[in-house]
């Protein structure tokens, strides 16, 4: 019981410790210019917060390689390029099950992988079949 | 024999300084020239005394000894990152004679071990503990403690080498990887990854000076909080910009996998980063030919000693 304690108790001390350690520390990196932070991309996600989600339908695409093919979605949100996106694939209303994907994967494998990138999403249907000839809606919402 | 049907694979360990053959007497090997003596201690042939710079390793693959294995994972996520890291596919190995140079607990061994070839691993660190307890039972595996730049080896040995994500963790990245050259066959090959000079990579680098000099374990309890604290909560606009600052991993491979990467992404001593053109320069200054990026990670390369 005792033990326990003091081992809880220790490692405790070792997170603040270590947290307040690496806040000194990335306060100093920040400030020094070493790690660099883009303000427009801080804008974004503070905007982000206030608006209501995003969610359109995919109308138009371009097959990219192998079972990737990438749609724009006219509009600049966050997406995996400059922080997290949230933005979740359907097809005909189905979430699709693998987001935030690596784009050689979604080439490579598809069955559904997706992935958020810049203003676009690079996807690929859960059957790997061609989205223009599938004959399925393909549509975006933020989460 | 004292090393069971290890036989072939312990006859080619020689005196890392002079190269002449070993003799295996007890728990030591003893060089047939000078008589330096090499123990071998929990089964594990000993050719350095400590591991020096590297004790990060020592403590993240004795605390996450099976977490990458895919034998113990039941998938096949290290064999997926092998093939495209090395482009090395079962029938270029099977039968190989195979160096895993930072052999870790051995992700990428447990592969090769499984398509058939013959893998010496070696490693400065004691995570040499965690791959010995997970390939005891394989005779096409020999753990070794070595360090690359006094291998125990006579040269031209392997027909492959194999070093992914370890030569960025040496004093001198270049200078690692032309010392395991000479130890491949004519006509084999060379496969490695390092760190690119690219996104989170660069931004790891400006904290190595500073995280690095944190005590392991301390540390470790940190990503054991930290990293599942922070994946709790993708749409937080405090933890996206934090993670600007400080990235940690979230590889969908699993809580325990993300809290190993994290650690092992900010406590080793060095953290070399590299460009493609950079490695691919150390590939043409070794005088190797068939220099290729084999998958999608550009500093991954490998060639061929003619």
């Amino acid at each position: 019981m005792l033990r326990s304690m003091v081992g809880a108790a220790n490692r405790l001390v070792s997170i603040a410790a270590v947290s307040v350690y690496l806040a000194m520390v990335g306060c100093l990196l920040v400030l020094a210019g070493r790690i660099r932070l883009s303000p427009r991309g801080f804008a974004r996600r503070v905007l982000a917060l206030l608006r209501p989600p995003f969610k359109a339908d995919l109308i138009e695409w371009t097959h990219e390689r192998g079972h990737c093919y990438v749609a724009p979605l006219g509009k600049a949100l966050i997406s995996d390029s400059n922080g997290r996106s949230r933005l979740k694939l359907f097809e005909d209303g189905r979430e699709l099950p693998y987001p935030h994907s690596n784009h050689d994967d979604i080439r490579e494998h598809g069955a559904g992988r997706y992935s958020h990138w810049g203003d676009a999403v690079f996807f690929s249907a859960s059957d790997n079949s061609d989205p223009a000839k599938n004959g399925r809606r393909y549509s975006v919402r933020e989460i | 024999m004292a090393h069971n049907g290890r036989g072939f694979l312990y006859s080619v360990l020689v005196c890392p300084r002079c190269k002449s053959p070993l003799t295996h007497t007890g728990e030591v090997l003893s060089c047939s020239k000078d008589g330096r003596r090499f123990p071998i201690l929990r089964g594990i042939p000993r050719f350095v005394e400590s591991d020096e710079y590297v004790d990060s390793f020592s403590f993240e693959w004795n605390t996450h000894k099976t977490t990458q294995l895919d034998t113990y994972r039941n998938d096949g996520s290290s064999e997926d990152i092998f093939r495209k890291k090395t482009g090395f596919k079962p029938e270029d190995l099977n039968g190989k004679l195979v160096l895993d140079a930072g052999i870790g607990a051995g992700r990428f061994t447990d592969v090769m071990a499984r398509w058939g070839a013959k893998v010496i691993g070696i490693d400065l660190s004691y995570a040499v503990e965690a791959a010995q307890e997970n390939f005891r039972h394989l005779d096409n595996v020999l753990v070794a403690q070595a360090d690359i730049s006094d291998l125990p080896f006579k040269t031209e040995t392997f027909d492959a080498i194999v070093s992914i994500g370890v030569l960025h963790h040496t004093p001198d990245t270049k200078k690692y990887f032309h010392s395991l050259v000479p130890y491949l066959r004519h006509g084999g090959t060379v496969a490695i990854w390092v760190y690119p000079a690219e996104g989170d990579f660069i931004t790891r680098k400006q904290w190595i000076p500073y995280t690095s000099r944190i005590p392991d374990r301390m540390f470790y309890e940190w990503c054991r909080w930290f990293v599942p604290y922070a994946q709790k909560r993708p749409n937080s606009l405090f933890f996206q910009s934090i993670y600007r600052i400080f990235p940690f991993s979230n590889q969908g491979l699993g809580l325990e996998n993300d809290i190993l990467d994290t650690f092992d992404g900010y406590s080793p001593r060095f953290h070399g980063i590299h460009t493609p053109e950079e490695v691919e320069g150390w590939f043409r200054e070794a005088g190797l030919v068939d220099i290729r990026i084999p998958g999608p990670w550009n500093t991954s390369m490998r060639g061929i000693r003619p």
